[in-house]
């Protein structure tokens, strides 16, 4: 099976420097049982990174901080990585593991080529322990900062996108 | 309530694999093998609700289901229809996105039978999703096609009568009215990449005269040797329908009025 992206290329729109606005979680809208927000970033050459962020209303522990990628070719999401909670188990289907605890999901080559969704492989993480500390360790990871509103980056424009 | 003795009937009503923690007062979770496609298990909690024991997903389903579905597209159309036939065949309540199912009579083995099925039809709502959006770019081609080349010069799943009798080698679009008609492939899986391959080298086998163009759906999804092979066959190609519209138009107008 194709692969869309090999791990370099992963590595390197992660690494990629992404400016956001400002925002709380306390903006977050709740529906279906879990409070969400999502943040678009769109790039100087049409594609655009992806951030959805999603808490459960009865359990806090469980949540989730996505990062995906969308070419500009392309009408799909690629998940690059994702900082679940300590809700449920994970299983990494080629290594044959189950864990539970708070884990962190990350796109691979090799999971593609296997037909599997990219961000399959897990890792259990202990940087983290509720959404905030995840938030931090989520945008330390993919280079997320806050974008300043007196110099604001020509190449990239932010939108919050609101569900109805 | 003697937990061991109701692990014991998870166990042997649906899998071995089954475990279970407590997780506080009157609250236990349920290990279970079963995950949704991208390796994270269901969430499946027993719990104390009032007088009663239920086992619930704590609104985790349809939270994962956002991910790449838009909740308010769970309320309406083939989603909704699936998800209300689901909870009635399973007898699972659904309260503000938390999907549970009540004890009732000590049934703990098999309503956790139920519910977990009713899980597994709920998040197959996730493909599909994605089967919807298969078929849906073979319209977007055909309408594209049909708004920038008059119809009567169309031919959609056209065959060649004098060589394929059986209608084996099937071009998506064919365009006449030119010295050289031209084949236009719609791509959009590995298998499909390969057999347009095939069915291009065909025609040339035979000695048609022609044209050939393949428009991916989103080539970067596509197996590099299949497209590696795709292009030493195919004349004109073009990476994304969505992408290149205009080009495409351009392309189409450039060789239609030759």
């Amino acid at each position: 099976m194709g692969f869309r992206y090999d791990d370099d290329k992963i590595e390197n729109l992660l690494k990629e420097k992404k400016l956001i606005q400002e925002f709380s979680f306390k903006d977050m809208r709740s529906k279906k049982g879990h409070m969400r927000k999502e943040i678009t970033i769109v790039k100087g050459d049409g594609s655009c990174f992806q951030i959805k962020i999603r808490q459960n209303t009865i359990n806090p522990l469980d949540f989730s901080i996505i990062l995906g990628y969308i070419s500009k070719d392309s009408n799909g999401v690629f998940r690059l990585m994702r900082c679940n909670g300590r809700a449920h188990e994970h299983s990494n289907k080629i290594e044959k593991e189950t864990f539970f605890g708070f884990h962190v999901h990350k796109a691979t080559k090799r999971y593609q080529e296997k037909g599997f969704k990219e961000d399959t492989y897990a890792i259990e993480c202990t940087d983290y322990a509720d959404l905030t500390s995840a938030w931090s360790y989520f945008c330390k990871t993919a280079n997320i900062g806050v974008q300043s509103e007196q110099a604001p980056d020509k190449n990239q424009m932010t939108f919050f996108n609101e569900e109805e | 309530m003697d937990i061991k003795k109701i692990e014991k009937d998870f166990k042997s009503k649906i899998s071995d694999k089954i475990n279970i923690t407590s997780e506080g007062k009157d609250r236990f979770r349920i290990s279970t093998p079963f995950v949704f496609n991208d390796g994270d298990h269901f969430v499946v909690v027993l719990k104390k609700r009032n007088e009663n024991w239920i086992i619930t997903d704590e609104a985790n389903t349809f939270m994962h289901l956002s991910y790449d579905i838009n909740v308010n597209d769970l309320e309406k159309g083939e989603r909704e229809k699936v998800i209300n036939s689901t909870l009635s065949m399973f007898n699972i309540n659904e309260r503000e996105g938390e999907l549970n199912i009540t004890i009732e009579n000590d049934d703990y083995g098999d309503s956790l039978y139920s519910f977990v099925q009713g899980l597994m039809k709920i998040s197959d709502i996730d493909y599909l999703s994605r089967e919807r959006a298969k078929s849906v770019f073979f319209e977007d081609f055909k309408v594209f096609m049909l708004g920038k080349v008059p119809q009567e010069r169309l031919t959609f799943n056209y065959y060649d009568e004098e060589h394929d009798k059986n209608k084996t080698y099937k071009v998506d679009c064919k365009i006449n009215g030119m010295p050289k008609p031209l084949f236009v492939f719609a791509i959009n899986s590995d298998e499909k990449c390969r057999e347009s391959t095939i069915v291009e080298m065909t025609f040339e086998k035979w000695n048609v005269k022609h044209k050939s163009l393949a428009i991916f759906e989103d080539q970067e999804i596509i197996n590099r040797r299949a497209v590696a092979m795709l292009t030493d066959v195919f004349e004109r190609q073009f990476s994304s329908l969505y992408a290149n519209k205009e080009k495409i138009s351009k392309f189409l107008e450039d060789t239609i009025i030759k």
